[in-house]
């Protein structure tokens, strides 16, 4: 059996310890936490959760799933030794030591009291050895510890140009990983997924860069890594809402825009763009997997569904924490 | 006898000049007094027009505060650290105004933005968005209410001093001038009535 089937096939086993995702919204319907305790210990969560009251505690929880997700990962990981997988699993996690080198950045650049060091995954970084890197006292040093890269590369010129632009900083840091990490993928048969990636990856960067009234000039470089229909698209529009009109244009984003475009017209503020990035990704891979179910992408598309796993539990708990109604946890949950 | 806004009566024309100056100054600072209390509630009056957005900043500040809890719960609390990490927190300039001599405070906000960063998560910026709109809206209301308890402080005050004034010292200066002039009159009939029988001795009558 060649290593690509084996690994589909292990694939097809991991894949059953997974939570059905219809069971996971379910629990967002349970009136009491001692119920919801029961029916998550009976999960592998349950390893992590000893009483009741550690579903009242938000980081406990979100350190929980964390857990679950990086025993998945590591598991996942170990199987797809030497096959092109492991590297798209590593280049694709990246994206949380992305998110911790930022933070880490952000806090020795603004020093403010209680800042959060944690990693998302309590295992070791994908991209680069994180351990050092949050001992850093100063950004150069950060830089010292990165690879040769256009990470590197990208912070060293931001920290020679003396300016202290946070947006420049945060989305140059989202083009030079997404940069790395598209000219890797298109080398290798994950290219179509990876191309996938980077357009939601992207696009969330556009969007959110023109929430928060970023100028065009900052996140204009995201739209390299669009697809050539919705480039022009989004290359007219200004603001949010235009964007969001363009997209519902587009075949690619067309349900996520509409779904959008709903919580932007109800609640004023399109609470929900992550969600819906995060949800039109994973049904893309997913449909993709299952288009070409002994590809590379279905064992791929497993690690896709674990993170989604672990963000609906977490949704589920912290909306009843947070005092959400069922219903609407029930809504955030739904797939495309 | 004696008057108590008034302390010890000298039964001299001196003083009763003075003690008219003293009540004329009072009549002119009740007047004066309740020049500033009409202006005050005037002050106050327009004030109220402003306390009523309270009812629907109220509104604003709940669904921010639902928006927050939903950011918690769709981005987690380290996302929260994050964003609490790249807000620039509420700094606010207070000056003072002079309302008729009242000093009434002015906030200005100076610097406030609680979400700058595109890495954040999007119901965290829609939170941040939320809240800093209703804190925005929230400050002329600040303002308001912040002068309007000066005003009101101030304003019974002054109330108190013009009743004060006008039911208790300046009756009671009235009084005192009124004692002071039946003495007077009383000291020169006697005196009159001293000299007459003077006369009617040394005329050998």
């Amino acid at each position: 059996m060649s290593k690509e089937r084996y690994l589909v096939v292990r694939t097809h086993g991991l894949m059953t310890h997974l939570l059905n995702p219809d069971r996971i919204r379910s629990w967002a319907m349970i009136p009491d936490w001692e119920s919801l305790f029961k029916e998550i210990s009976s999960t592998e969560y349950g390893v992590f959760l000893e009483k009741v009251d550690d579903l009242r505690s938000a980081d406990k929880v979100t350190d929980v799933t964390l857990r679950v997700l990086g025993r998945r990962v590591r598991t996942f990981l170990e199987i797809s030794k030497g096959d092109v997988v492991e590297e798209a699993t590593v280049r694709y996690l990246a994206k949380y030591d992305v998110e911790n080198l930022k933070r880490k950045i952000f806090s020795l650049l603004i020093r403010k009291e209680g800042v959060s060091e944690e990693r998302f995954l309590p295992i070791s970084g994908f991209m680069v050895s994180m351990d050092p890197i949050l001992r850093a006292s100063d950004v150069s040093q950060i830089c010292d510890l990165l690879p040769q890269g256009k990470l590197r590369d990208f912070i060293s010129a931001w920290l020679s140009s003396g300016q202290m632009n946070i947006p420049l900083l945060d989305i140059g840091i989202d083009r030079a990983y997404l940069a790395e990490t598209i000219a890797w993928a298109e080398m290798t048969k994950m290219r179509e997924v990876f191309r996938i990636y980077a357009e939601n990856y992207a696009l969330g960067v556009i969007l959110r860069s023109q929430l928060t009234g970023i100028g065009s000039e900052f996140y204009s470089p995201m739209l390299e890594f669009l697809s050539q229909n919705v480039r022009k698209a989004l290359s007219e529009s200004s603001t949010f809402e235009e964007s969001i009109k363009a997209l519902l244009s587009t075949e690619a984003h067309k349900s996520m825009a509409s779904e959008l475009m709903e919580v932007y017209e109800k609640y004023g503020v399109p609470w929900t763009l992550d969600l819906s990035l995060f949800k039109e990704l994973y049904s893309k891979i997913r449909s993709l997997a299952r288009m070409k179910p002994l590809s590379s992408i279905f064992p791929f598309s497993y690690i896709v569904a674990a993170e989604w796993e672990s963000w609906a539990v977490r949704t589920v708990v912290l909306g009843k924490l947070s005092g959400i109604e069922s219903e609407k946890i029930y809504d955030m949950l739904s797939l495309y | 006898m004696s008057f108590r806004s008034v302390g010890r009566i000298l039964p001299t024309k001196g003083f009763l000049i003075r003690l008219r100056e003293r009540a004329a100054l009072l009549q002119m600072g009740v007047e004066a007094l309740k020049m500033k209390r009409d202006q005050l509630i005037r002050e106050s009056q327009e004030l109220l027009k402003q306390l009523h957005a309270r009812k629907d900043i109220d509104k604003k500040l709940e669904e921010a505060f639902s928006m927050v809890k939903m950011a918690y719960a769709v981005a987690g609390p380290q996302e929260m650290r994050k964003a609490a990490l790249l807000a620039t927190p509420l700094r606010i300039e207070v000056r003072t105004k002079s309302v008729v001599g009242v000093e009434t405070p002015e906030i200005t906000t100076s610097e406030f933005k609680l979400a700058v960063s595109p890495s954040l998560n999007s119901a965290v910026m829609a939170a941040a968005a939320k809240l800093s709109e209703a804190i925005r809206e929230m400050m002329p209301l600040v303002n308001a209410e912040a002068r309007f308890e000066r005003i009101a402080e101030a304003l019974a005050q002054t109330m108190r001093k013009v009743n004060a004034l006008e039911k208790i010292v300046i009756p009671d200066y009235t009084a005192a001038i009124k004692y002071v002039e039946e003495l007077l009159e009383e000291e020169d009939l006697e005196e009159f009535l001293t000299i007459k029988k003077y006369r009617q001795i040394k005329r050998g009558e």
